[in-house]
């Protein structure tokens, strides 16, 4: 059988049905055949619609259906007795470890004092950008400068003196050694090396020729 | 002043009854109380063992309110509700055997009841229908349900709703007392 003829059946007698209808019934069905099945369709939705209104709502019941099923889910599970003695339990250990973490982390390390023989006391920093150190050394030597006797003395310490003065001592010690020549030859110039005596002049890197 | 009735569909009930309008599920239970304890009690036979279904799946419908996908109908997925608690109300023997005389209790007392012959011999047949067919001729004719909604409340194909209903009511037809009404 088709789902039209379920739907012709369930809403229209064979009189009811078009000339078309009537043939697509006939050939599945007779139209006796078809009269009862439409009958019996008929009754039962009258007797089934009958039924359900012979029924009468319980309106007690539902007053607790909104709290039964905000708490049925959480109570109305059956649980053995092992079960939830295995849940406290996990419970009670879970607790106890838990509350063991956090008085670990809470607790504060003790305070520890530590003696010390001596102690410094800082009281003024110096802040410099150089250190020189200092060192002289004072050496004799002799140098080949016409017989005349010149202390020569040479140090790590990086001439201070200017680029002019510098130029200036250069031309007195050749005026001091053209001197010298000058004194082999029979000229004295006794009094004027004078101006010369204890001073240092540098006439190579960290050699530094002095008057006797 | 004229008065417009607007009727609310059951989906948009079940929204509001989500969001905590308790007024839209007592709107819900008056409409589907009756034809669910209807179908319920048609398939267990025990109205007391019914009753107690039937608010099982109202307490479902409390609990899964929110988890409604609104795409689906409404009537079919409470009829789905009440068509798997009765699933499980089979499973247990004893609601059976109950059920059965429970049937014969109906039938005497409607019996007694009813004038119209023909119509005591269709009631009595369709209570003596096995569950399977009376389940789609209920869900049929109590709630007019399409043979693809049937199909969906049911967990069946859509051709095996239509060959039931044939047989329904060929069954019905066959039954000794409507041959004898004819």
């Amino acid at each position: 059988m088709d789902e039209k003829l379920l739907q012709l059946l369930e809403t229209k007698s064979f009189l009811q049905l078009t000339a078309d209808e009537k043939q697509f019934v006939l050939q599945n069905i007779t139209e006796d055949e078809y009269n009862e099945q439409h009958s019996i369709i008929s009754i039962s939705s009258e007797i089934i619609g009958e039924e359900i209104a012979a029924i009468a709502i319980d309106t007690q019941v539902f007053g607790n259906l909104l709290k039964q099923g905000k708490t049925s889910s959480v109570f109305d599970y059956k649980v053995s007795l092992i079960k939830v003695a295995a849940v406290f339990l996990v419970t009670m250990v879970s607790y106890h470890l838990v509350m063991a973490h956090i008085y670990n982390t809470n607790k504060q390390e003790p305070l520890i004092v530590h003696n010390t023989d001596t102690i410094y006391k800082v009281e003024k920093i110096y802040n410099t950008d150089t250190v020189y150190l200092t060192k002289y050394k004072t050496k004799f030597i002799k140098k080949d400068c016409n017989k005349s006797t010149l202390k020569i003395a040479q140090s790590t310490l990086e001439s201070q003196i200017s680029k002019e003065k510098f130029e200036y001592y250069k031309k007195k010690i050749a005026y001091d050694l053209q001197n010298n020549k000058n004194r082999r030859k029979g000229k004295s110039l006794s009094n004027q090396t004078n101006i010369f005596k204890d001073t240092l002049f540098p006439v190579e890197d960290n050699v530094f020729v002095g008057l006797e | 002043m004229n008065k417009k009735s607007i009727i609310i569909s059951d989906e948009e009930l079940l929204k509001q009854f989500c969001e905590g309008n308790t007024l839209a599920f007592e709107n819900l239970y008056s409409r589907y109380y009756t034809k669910l304890l209807y179908f319920i009690t048609q398939m267990l036979g025990d109205t007391e063992n019914a009753k107690d279904t039937l608010q099982e799946v109202f307490i479902k419908l409390v609990e899964n309110k929110c988890k409604f996908d609104f795409n689906r109908k409404f009537s079919v997925w409470i009829y789905s509700i009440a068509n798997n608690m009765c699933k499980n109300s089979f499973k247990h023997k004893a609601v059976v055997k109950k059920a059965e005389a429970e049937i014969l209790h109906t039938y005497t007392k409607i019996e007694e009841t009813t004038t119209n012959e023909k119509k005591i011999a269709i009631r009595n047949a369709i209570k003596n229908l096995d569950i399977k067919h009376k389940q789609v001729f209920i869900l049929r004719h109590s709630y007019s349900f399409s043979f693809k909604e049937i199909a969906n409340i049911l967990e069946i194909s859509e051709g095996t709703v239509k060959s039931r209903m044939f047989n329904c009511i060929k069954k019905i037809s066959e039954q000794k007392e409507i041959q004898e009404v004819k």
